[in-house]
């Protein structure tokens, strides 16, 4: 199985892992060296043959458009993205992305849980 | 004469219509001068540091973070919107928030990429400044 992730190192290293940790062959493109991603460069990454797509970039429309570009022109069968902003969720979802994650959601839900739990 | 208590005056009936213009570029200020020269009310709609950069004075300047789609969408409110130009310097944004604001008539992103255009399947319409080129040099050369 083959996996492609996109975003900068530090955001990606841990997902790199686990993937590979599960047999998952993965190509990381960096962000950070490669300003301008374009669809030559998915195509260049092989992505027609990926089952997996995730995007882990600071843009939630660069996430988008990389998920919708995956999964409409090279048919990858899933597409995760990251949603810097909890209001761009419903958007991406309805966009078609299989997986949307928000780590701001993550933070604020292990917060409220933290200080109702004490004020119990 | 009882008619004439049915008949609304051009004020009443025409509610004023916005016309809302998304980014600051060179493109947008061109879109926002055209709108004025016909009378028409603009909002224009971009990050602060951005719209520092339009120099138009007839306008309404509405500072607000684009990279957050519901955002934008909510900063338009409850008015009466005619038209919506999506033309900030990025393309993947403009993609993004024509698909957010899909739903209002008359919705135009602007795509520098033609590239682009395949992916982009929201009920919006699309101007792409290369295949207007396209188009216009097909049409002269026959």
């Amino acid at each position: 199985m083959f996996a492609i992730v996109v975003g900068d190192i530090k955001k990606s290293e841990l997902v790199i892992k686990n993937l590979k940790d599960k047999n998952y062959g993965v190509t990381f493109i960096d962000i950070n060296m490669l300003k301008n991603i374009t669809g030559n460069c998915l195509k260049e990454n092989r992505a027609h043959f990926a089952k997996l797509f995730i995007a882990l970039t600071d843009d939630d429309h660069m996430n988008l458009y990389l998920c919708k570009l995956a999964k409409k022109v090279y048919n990858v069968e899933k597409t995760i993205a990251l949603a810097n902003y909890p209001d761009n969720i419903d958007l991406m979802k309805r966009q078609n992305i299989d997986n949307v994650i928000c780590p701001n959601l993550f933070i604020k839900n292990s917060i409220e849980e933290i200080v109702t739990r004490e004020e119990e | 004469m009882f008619l004439l208590f049915f008949i609304e005056s051009p004020e009443q009936g025409g509610a004023d219509m916005y016309n809302i213009v998304i980014g600051s570029n060179s493109y947008a200020e061109m879109i926002i001068d055209l709108l004025i020269e016909k009378n028409k009310l603009v909002f224009a709609m971009d990050k602060k540091e951005n719209l520092q950069r339009i120099s138009q004075k007839k306008i309404v300047k509405l500072e607000v973070n684009t990279d957050n789609s519901k955002l934008v969408q909510s900063s338009l409110g409850n008015q009466q919107v005619e038209s919506i130009y999506i033309v900030t310097d990025d393309d993947k944004l403009n993609l993004m928030l024509g698909e957010q604001l899909a739903e209002y008539d008359n919705t135009y992103v602007f795509l520098l990429d033609e590239k682009l255009t395949a992916i982009a399947d929201g009920n919006y319409k699309i101007i792409c400044p290369s295949l207007l080129i396209k188009e216009f040099v097909m049409r002269e050369i026959q």
